[in-house]
This record gives structure tokens, sequence and C-alpha cells, in this order.
């Protein structure tokens, strides 16, 4: 530890000496080396999983046969592309990809930021620390899990929520098999799930609000209401901003195991989705071009969204993500 | 401020050390993935290796195969990849062997996934000849004529004794797997079982058309069958349901027919619209259990027949709806299932599904090292390691009882043998349906099932399942189609069947219209001429 720090000692002289000949970079990546060090392992990380695969895409503008591997298979150019936006799937998919999304837009994104507002004003921090916990363990459930526990929560037969129903004289319901009920149980599903461990973020950020400025509210006469319309959201505004953006990525995308694990051929028009279309026309059905040209044309529209999000959010005058 | 960095640097060391450990074990895990970019080169250099005579003798003699894992291994046999029969198989055949297991209902994701990423095993195996031409196409399995006539004796004779398999394992003009005779049984597959004992407490007939059917669902339905005074029971459940209801009217989901000389594609025939009609009044009139849909896993229809709130089972005629009544009459001794004939519709009478004669496809691995030991192993497998992987080991699984082998004991059997049979991939066995009660277990359940099994067995094969042509085209353009179609297809029948305003008719009207939306009528044009061109074989 002495020669480190002697080491480091030593820089200043050093590098003032050099500043002629060695380009800035170099000196500020000496100066932080270990912090940038600390970088690598992700740095490798990204560049292995997230970049590496990337290549992979050219099988999009090919005619990818197993026996001739990504190389050796024929360029076919634009053809995967042609035969996907004249495919009658495409439309549906492509549908019910955005519509999905829009849904957990609209009523799950919301959800999480009244949640954690809701546990912002609990006085008894015990309680709170509780209902934090309990809100979160669904998230760490597998789909696999959640979903059977939705099939049968809401079976017409056995399920609790049909025999509420019936106890007001209402006909059982068979949610999962409704084209009508089919996405409300998919978003209600997301929230059970996720919503919980959605607030992690926004009390997190709820917790650097200033107290000050909610005693001086308080003091001008703010009731609690008011005091969270002026001083807390306004508190989190940048969090919600940045959040969305991220949501935004993800329009083009619909996570597959939940899709997948809740889906069945009675709501196959509305609940195929892109990620399930290409596990079944591409993983299955040996389609891998057909499907990497579906991929590439989700993750192109996906980014578009983001950067137009980010700008969009950049004029109202939050920090975006870059 | 000298402080500070020593304190840095402290922090920083051993975080950057965990992560380097936590980095280099992400990489390992990560090459498999990562090496699917090298398959090309690889693949073509051990292909140019496999043409020349018999350097394989110097090679050592180790073969992979595949190998569906149903979670039948229970954790003190070890497991799919690990056990005493494959330590069995080591020993007596004298190939090292490899098991590469891959999850039953995922097997062709798994494969492909394996293949793609230069990891398939050399021996590659399915019972779709559907699948088995998609590897052809795609060009990843080799053709076997030259090691058949050079390596083999047993197959060679094997497939010269039984010409008419031929047909199921060539493609373009070249044998590309081997495949065996399927015995009685497992030609059989669907079946359909009924409560005797409801029918004789509600002095109904056993039905014979699809309308008495009807109707007797409608008395179990109402007549209180189960006795417990609630109206609880259903009528009927199952986990072959589509296929059964397509069966009984000369018609399925996946298949071409033959309708005046054309090729026509099953969903497409009128006998479809009727099926969907026929399934639409069962589940309108509350004569199947309404979740069928969501029931992924059969566990619903599974539950309902084993504890005896059901009536009637689309099941198998054997396999897993004899565990089932094994269940049903441990919970209920008095139950009486039975099977039932299938019922004739307004178009005649059909057997339910039936496999072709063919039984396992087996497929060479276009990269194997050394095809001259797997084919030593096939014949080996042909010769005496089928009878043991069926069987198990006399004295120890069974006694030979007038040369039919009888279990000793239906548990040990089950947890012990029952796995090992996949693993005998080819198996020239004989087998008549008494033999099913001969070889079953002594004690009194395994004979009554052993018995009901046997009947049921001879109740399946008396009808025939409709098969215009002996096997299918494999064209790609027809096979993408197909893929695209049978989820419009089976979309449209969830929607006819749980929808009160969307009748059977617009339903086959809208079927036909995607039919041909989807290029239907050039599909029929290449089957058309598929069909001309083979005939001849057929």
């Amino acid at each position: 530890m002495e020669s480190t720090a002697g080491h480091k000692a030593s820089i200043p002289t050093e590098a003032a000496g050099l500043a002629a000949q060695k380009p800035r970079w170099l000196r500020r990546l000496r100066k932080d080396q270990y912090l940038y060090l600390m970088l690598v392992p992700v740095m490798l990380y990204f560049i292995l999983f997230k970049y590496a695969p990337l290549f992979g895409e050219v099988m999009a503008f090919k005619n990818y046969r197993l026996s001739e591997g990504i190389w050796g298979s024929p360029w076919v150019g634009l053809e995967q592309f042609r035969k996907l936006f004249t495919s009658p799937d495409f439309v549906q998919i492509l549908r019910n990809t955005l519509l999905l999304n829009l849904y957990n837009l609209l009523f799950a994104f919301p959800v999480p930021i009244v949640l954690a507002l809701m546990l912002n004003e609990l006085r008894s921090e015990v309680y709170k620390r509780v209902l934090q916990n309990l809100l979160y363990i669904p998230h760490f459930m597998s789909w696999i899990v959640l979903g059977s526990i939705v099939i049968a929560v809401l079976s017409p037969s056995t399920g609790i929520v049909n025999a509420v129903l019936k106890f007001f004289g209402v006909e059982p319901i068979y949610f999962m098999a409704s084209t009508f009920w089919w996405p409300i149980s998919f978003v209600g599903s997301s929230i059970w799930r996720d919503a919980g461990f959605g607030t992690i973020l926004y009390l997190a950020a709820m917790a650097s609000v200033n107290p000050q400025l909610y005693e001086a509210a308080a003091i001008d006469g703010a009731s609690r209401w008011r005091q969270i319309w002026h001083v807390t959201l306004p508190g989190i505004r940048s969090t919600i901003a940045i959040l969305l953006v991220l949501q935004m990525g993800h329009m083009m995308d619909v996570g597959f195991e939940q899709v997948y694990t809740l889906q069945n051929s009675a709501v196959g028009s509305v609940s195929e989705v892109i990620s399930t279309y290409v596990y079944k026309r591409g993983i299955v059905g040996l389609q891998y071009s057909y499907t990497t040209a579906l991929g590439l044309f989700q993750s192109v529209v996906s980014l578009i969204l983001v950067v137009a999000v980010n700008r969009f959010i950049r004029a109202m005058g939050e920090r975006g993500l870059w | 401020m000298n402080l500070n960095v020593k304190k840095w640097a402290a922090a920083i060391l051993p975080l950057c050390l965990s992560a380097a450990v936590l980095f280099s074990g992400c990489s390992k895990s990560g090459t498999p993935a990562n090496g699917s970019t090298a398959t090309v080169n690889g693949s073509t250099a051990a292909s140019t290796a496999s043409s020349q005579g018999d350097k394989y003798d110097s090679l050592p003699k180790d073969v992979s195969i595949s190998m569906f894992d149903r979670g039948q291994v229970s954790s003190d046999e070890g497991t799919y990849e690990d056990n005493r029969w494959v330590k069995w198989i080591r020993e007596q055949s004298g190939i090292n062997l490899t098991v590469v297991p891959v999850p039953r209902n995922q097997a062709q994701d798994k494969l492909n996934v394996l293949i793609a990423s230069n990891q398939a095993p050399d021996l590659i195996w399915e019972y779709d000849r559907n699948y088995i031409g998609n590897l052809v196409s795609q060009g990843v399995i080799q053709p076997l004529d030259d090691y058949i006539d050079k390596y083999s004796t047993s197959y060679k004779k094997y497939l010269q004794e039984n010409p008419d398999l031929k047909p199921y394992i060539t493609f373009d003009g070249k044998i590309y797997a081997m495949t065996t005779r399927r015995t009685i049984s497992s030609i059989a597959n669907h079946g359909i079982w009924i409560r005797q004992d409801w029918l004789d407490k509600l002095k109904l007939k056993t039905p014979t058309t699809i309308e008495e059917l009807i109707a007797v669902a409608q008395a179990f339905k109402d007549g209180d069958p189960d006795g417990n005074g609630k109206a609880d029971t259903v009528p009927i459940v199952g986990y072959t349901t589509n296929d059964v209801y397509a069966a009984l009217f000369g018609t399925d989901y996946y298949d071409w027919y033959l309708q005046d000389g054309q090729m026509k594609f099953g969903p497409t025939l009128d006998n479809f619209g009727d099926a969907l009609a026929a399934e639409k009044t069962i589940y309108e009139q509350g004569l199947a259990d309404k979740e069928y849909f969501t029931d992924n896993d059969n566990s619903r229809a599974k539950q309902l027949w084993t504890t005896g709130k059901a009536g009637i089972l689309l099941g198998q005629w054997g396999n897993m709806t004899t565990s089932l009544n094994r269940d049903l009459l441990t919970n209920d001794p008095n139950a009486k299932p039975v099977p039932l004939e299938p019922v004739a519709t307004k178009y005649g009478k059909f057997g339910l599904y039936q496999e072709t004669p063919a039984y396992i496809y087996v497929t060479f691995n276009k990269d194997m090292k050394n095809p001259k030991a797997a084919m030593e192993y096939l014949d080996w497998l042909m010769d005496k390691g089928w009878f043991t992987l069926t069987n198990g080991l006399e004295g120890v699984h069974y006694k030979l009882a007038n040369g039919v082998p009888q279990q000793l004991d239906a548990d040990k059997f089950a947890k012990e043998v029952k796995y090992a049979n996949e693993y005998a991939l080819l198996k020239p066995a004989v087998e008549k349906p008494e033999d099913l009660i001969v070889k079953a277990a002594q004690d009194p359940l395994s004979q009554q099932l052993a018995k009901l099994e046997a009947d049921s067995l001879q109740i399946a094969l008396k009808n025939k399942f409709r098969r215009d042509i002996p096997y299918q085209p494999n064209i790609t353009e027809i096979n993408e189609l197909k893929s695209s179609f049978l989820k419009t297809v089976l979309d449209i029948r969830a929607k006819t069947v749980t929808r009160k305003d969307y009748t059977a008719e617009e339903a086959l009207a809208d079927i036909r219209k995607e039919w041909k939306r989807l290029g239907g009528d050039q599909a029929e044009q290449l089957a058309q001429d598929w069909y001309e061109k083979n005939k001849a074989n057929f």
C-alpha cells in the first residue's frame, strides 16, 4: 500500500513533465486507472454478450441453412423482409405486440408511482417495510409458476375470482379464453408481478427530496394532497422520465415467458407477439433467417422509439438518458 | 488525500479480483453460444474425412445419441446420462456411449439449438418423419446407403426382409434414417374410454354413433352417475381432444388426403367442418370440461378422470391412460373404465390416430466422427440390446412365460426398466395383444389393467385411421405453409368452439379463405405433382 501511494504521489510531477507529449485521454486513463479497471469486466460483458452476437444479424439477409452456417448460406438481399412484410401474420403480431405494450404503458406504468406515493405517506416504518417486502415477492417468482397461478385463480369453475363473481350473481367468465378479457388479465398479471418491485426507484427518489420543502409547504398551509402534488411529484419527475424512456425501449418487445405461459389457442389472435412468433417459427420451425429479419426489424423500431422519446424528454427540460 | 487513495486501492483490489473471477466463469459458460459462429469450418472438415475408407478402425469407439427426457429416471437410478442401463450398454456393446437428453415436450427445438451450435450428438432421432425431412432439407444429416452397405450386417438383413419400410426412410432417393417396424401396441395410439359402471347405473347402451355419444354424455351430466347427489360430473374430458374429434370424422390437422384423386389438406375438407360442429355442440351443451383450452398440461383432465368425476376420456388406448386408470382404480376400486370403439359419423366409421409402421427414425449427424462404430452399436441393439432394454434382466425384472417375458414386480419394473425403453432405438420385436396380459406383473391390479389394455388395443386396431397416402410429402414450401396454417386452424377451432355467435360453417369458410390466402392453391399443386410422381410406390 505504501508503494501504491508513493507511486500515485509521483504522478503529478511526471505528468507535468510529459504534458506536452501525452494526449489528455491517456493522462486521464492513467489518473483513474483503478476506476477504469473496474469498468473492464462490464465492458467485456457487453462486447461478448451484446455486441458480438450482433454479427448474427447478417442471417436476416441470407437464406440460412444449418449445414452451411452463417457465412456459407447464400445471400438473398431483402427477400426475407419482403416475405415478412407481405405475410398476413406480420400485421397481427405487430399489432398485438404494440397493443399489449400500450396497455402496459397506460395501466401498468403509473401503478408503481401511485404505490410509492402511498407507501411514502405511511407513518409506521415497520408496517411500511413489511408491506414493501410483501409487494416485492411476486417479482422473484418465475412466470412459469405465476402463469399457472394466474390460470388457476381465473378459472371459471375453481378460480377464486369467479367464485366471488358467482356470489354476486354474475355468470362465470372464462377470462383466459376470451379475446376481450385476455389482454386485461395479461396487464393485471404484469402489475401483480412487477409493480411492487418498480416502487424501489421511486421511493429512493422520494427519500432524496429535501424535507425542508415539506416543512415550507406545511407552513404555507398545504394539505397532504397539495404536498404530494407540489413537492413529491416534481421531486421524482426526472426518475419518471428516465423510466419512461427505458419503457419505450421495450415497446416492441413483450417478455417471452409471460406471454408464452399465459397464451392458448383460444386467444391466439390477440396473444401472439413477436417473441413467441420468433420462437415458434424460428427455433421450432427452423426458419432462422425469416425470424432474424423480424428480430432486426423489432430492434430498429425500438431504437428509433428510444431516441425519439429521449429527444422529447430533453425538449421538456428533463435530463434524458444521454 | 493520501489516506483516501489508500482506502480506494484497498477497496478496489478485492472488487477487481472478484469481478475477474466472476467474469472468467461467465466466459466459460458463454463459449458454446459464441462457438456457433465457428460451426461452418468444423463441419466441412469432418465430412471430407468421412468419405475415406476404413480409417474409422483407428478411431475410439465413441458414439453419442440424443434421448427424450421424460422425467422418468428417479434420482436413485441416476440420470438419463448416467444410469444402470447406460453402464450396461457400455459394458455389453463395447461402444463408449454418451447420452444427450432433450426434454420430451421441447425435443425438436432443443435439438435444433444443439445442431445450430454444433453440439448435436452423433445419432439424432425422432418419431416424427416431418422433422427428419426438415433435417434433410437443412443438410445436417447424411445419407446412410453406403454405411449400411459396408458396415451393417443385422440391419442390412432386416431392411432386405422388410422392404416396405424403405419409402419411410428414403428422402430424395437416398436412405437418411434407420427404423424398425412398430409393434402393434405402438401402432395404435389414441383411444376413447368410458365408465361402464355409469352406463349400467343409468341403464344406457354403449354409444355407437356420434349422436348417441352426445346423448350418453347428456345423461351423464344430468343423471348424477357418481351418486353423490350433486350435479358435479363432467361427461367428457381428454388430452387428445381435437385429434379425436377430427379422426372420428375422417380427417385431421396435419395431413394430406385424396378427395376424388385430388390432394387436399385435412382442415380444408368438409369433414373438418363437421368435426368442428360436433365439438362445438358438445362444448356448448356443457358436456365437456369448459376449461380445456387453458389446460395446457392436461392436469384438469387427468384429475377429473382419476377422481371419478368424468365419464368419457379422449386419451390413448394405453400408455398415459393406463397410468390414469391405475390411479382411478386405486381411488375407486368399483369404477369400471372400458375402451370404447370409435363412434360412427355421417362419413362412416374411422379409427383414431394410429402411427405409420415406422418406429423411431435414427439419423446420422453429418459431422459425426465414427459412423462405423455407430453402425456397430445399432447392429448390436438390433441383435441383443433391445430385448434387455425393453424387458430388463432375466430373473431380476422378468421371467420367461411361454417365451414371453413376464414382469416380476410392477413397481420395480416401472422404476428400474421403463425409462430404458427408448434407449432401444431399433427394435425388431413382434407382439400380439394377448402378450400384454402375459407380460404384465401378477398382482391383481396389474392383471386387471393388462386385460383392459389388451381389449383396448384390439378395439384401437379394429378400425383404420384414415390415411389416404402412406406417408406425407416433404416439400419445403409446404412445410412452411403448414406451420403457419396450423396456428390459424387452431385459433379458428378455439373460436368456433368457445364463441356462440360463430358457427362451424363460417369457420370452415374462414379456414378455406386463409388457406387460399397463405398460398394453399400452389401447395395443392405441389402436393399433386408429388403424388403423381410417387403413387407407384404406395
